[in-house]
C-alpha cells in the first residue's frame, strides 16, 4: 500500500497542542494521513496517543492548531457540522463497546437506523452484508456476551464500516485478545483496507500488530511525534526512544518512575 | 440519481444516472416499487453513468433480486464501470448477481 501514499491528504495535525489542567498533553503536533493508507500512531500509555484519536474524531478540540479532516478544519466548525463529518467515519474501540442488550445484528444496525432513514428491509440486508464482510454470517441472533472477545471486535468492525466510512478509527483494537486472535484481526482490519480502500487510523502498542499493518508508524512519547516512517524505518530507526519502546526495555529514555518518591524521605522522618 | 427506463424486446431497461448512495436509494427502491406493482418480469439495469454505488445501493440491488425472482422475473446488469464492478466482486455479489459487459449481450440472454 506504501506506493500509493501519494494520494488525497485525508486528515492533517497542523501544531496541533492540548493542555488538560494546564500541563501539555500535546505537544506541537503535525502529520498527514493519506487516502487508503494504515496509519499507525503507537506509544505508550499516558504518551497522549488516545489523546489524539479524541482530536481526530473531533471528541475533544485542539487548544492550538488545525485538524483538518479532507481539507476541512474541524476545530473551527460547529457541532452539526462535525455531525455530518463524522457520519463517515468508522470508529472501533478499544473494548468493542458493544451494547450488551442487543443482539449482533442489531449492534450492526444501530448506526443506519440512528443515521439513516433506510427501509428496515434494505438495513436487514446491508447488516448481513457486513457480517459476511469479517466472516460473521450466522451470528446474528446472538448477544454480545455469549460470543468470543475476538468475535466481539469483528461486531465492532462491522458496526464501524455499517455507514461505508472513508476513514476508520481502531482504538487498540488487539488488547485484551490473545495472539492468534489478535492476527486475525490484524488480517481482517489489513483486509478491508484494501478491499474498501479504506484509511486506517490505529493507535496501538501492540508491536507485533504495529508491524504487521503500518504502512507508516507514528512513535508519540510525552504528547510529541518523536518519528514518523515505514516500518522498516521505525525499526532500523538509531532513536533511543523508539528503540527501548520497540524492543520493550526496562533501561532507557523512556522514563515510567517520573514521580520518584523516596520511602525514607515519606516515612522515616 | 435519475432512473430513466426504456424497453427493448419485451424487457424493461433501467437506465441510472449517477451515484447511488445512502441519500439517493430510496429513489431507486421507489423506482422498483413501480416495476414490481407493474408485474415487470424481465428487468435490466443499465449502469454505464453510475459512478458509485454504495451499501445500500447494493442492497437494494438484492432486495429487487428477490423481489423479482418471487414473482418468477429476472433480473440482469450490464454496462459497469471497473470501479462499480469492483465493488461487486469485493462483496462478492457478482456471484448472485447476473452482469453482463454489454446491453446487447444482456438483452440476448434474457
Amino acid at each position: 500500500m506504501s506506493q500509493n501514499i501519494s494520494k488525497e491528504k485525508v486528515i492533517s495535525l497542523k501544531g496541533v497542542s492540548k493542555f488538560f489542567d494546564g500541563r501539555k498533553i500535546i505537544d506541537n503536533v503535525n502529520f498527514d494521513i493519506y487516502s487508503g493508507e494504515t496509519f499507525v500512531i503507537m506509544g505508550c500509555s499516558g504518551s497522549g496517543k488516545s489523546t489524539l484519536l479524541r482530536l481526530m474524531t473531533g471528541i475533544i478540540k485542539p487548544d492550538e492548531g488545525n485538524i483538518f479532516i479532507r481539507g476541512k478544519d474541524i476545530s473551527r466548525i460547529d457541532i452539526e457540522e462535525l455531525d455530518q463529518i463524522r457520519k463517515s467515519f468508522g470508529m472501533l474501540f478499544q473494548y468493542s463497546a458493544l451494547l450488551d442488550s442487543l443482539t449482533v445484528d442489531e449492534n450492526v444496525a444501530l448506526p443506519l437506523r440512528e443515521h439513516t432513514k433506510l427501509d428496515e428491509n434494505i438495513i436487514r440486508i446491508i447488516v448481513k452484508m457486513k457480517l459476511s464482510l469479517v466472516g460473521l454470517r450466522g451470528f446474528e441472533s446472538y448477544y454480545p456476551s455469549k460470543i468470543s472477545g475476538g468475535m466481539r471486535k469483528r461486531v465492532g468492525l462491522a458496526r464501524a464500516i455499517a455507514l461505508d466510512p472513508y476513514v476508520v478509527f481502531y482504538d487498540e483494537p488487539t488488547s485484551g485478545l490473545d495472539p492468534v486472535v489478535g492476527g486475525v484481526i490484524d488480517k481482517l482490519i489489513k483486509d478491508l483496507s484494501a478491499k474498501l480502500l479504506i484509511t486506517s487510523v490505529v493507535v496501538t502498542h501492540d508491536m507485533q500488530s504495529v508491524f504487521r499493518i503500518a504502512d507508516r508508524v507514528a512513535m508519540v512519547h510525552q504528547g510529541s511525534i518523536v518519528k514518523v516512517g515505514t516500518p522498516e524505518e521505525i525499526k532500523n530507526s538509531d532513536n533511543e526512544y523508539i528503540k527501548q519502546f520497540i524492543n520493550g526495555l526496562p533501561e532507557g529514555p523512556i522514563d515510567f518512575f517520573t514521580e520518584d518518591v523516596d520511602l525514607f524521605e515519606e516515612f522515616g522522618k | 440519481m435519475n432512473v430513466k427506463e426504456e424497453r427493448a424486446n419485451g424487457v424493461l431497461v433501467c437506465i441510472l444516472e449517477g451515484e447511488v448512495n445512502i441519500n439517493t436509494s430510496p429513489e431507486l427502491r421507489k423506482a422498483f416499487d413501480e416495476i414490481i406493482r407493474n408485474k415487470e418480469s424481465k428487468v435490466l439495469v443499465d449502469f454505464s453513468s453510475v459512478s458509485y454505488i454504495d451499501s445500500s445501493g447494493l442492497a437494494t440491488l438484492i432486495e429487487m433480486l428477490q423481489r423479482l425472482k418471487r414473482a418468477g422475473g429476472r433480473l440482469c446488469f450490464s454496462n459497469m464501470s471497473q470501479k462499480v464492478k469492483n465493488v461487486f466482486e469485493i462483496t462478492k455479489l457478482d456471484k448472485l448477481f447476473e452482469i453482463f459487459e454489454s446491453r446487447q449481450e444482456a438483452l440476448q440472454s434474457l
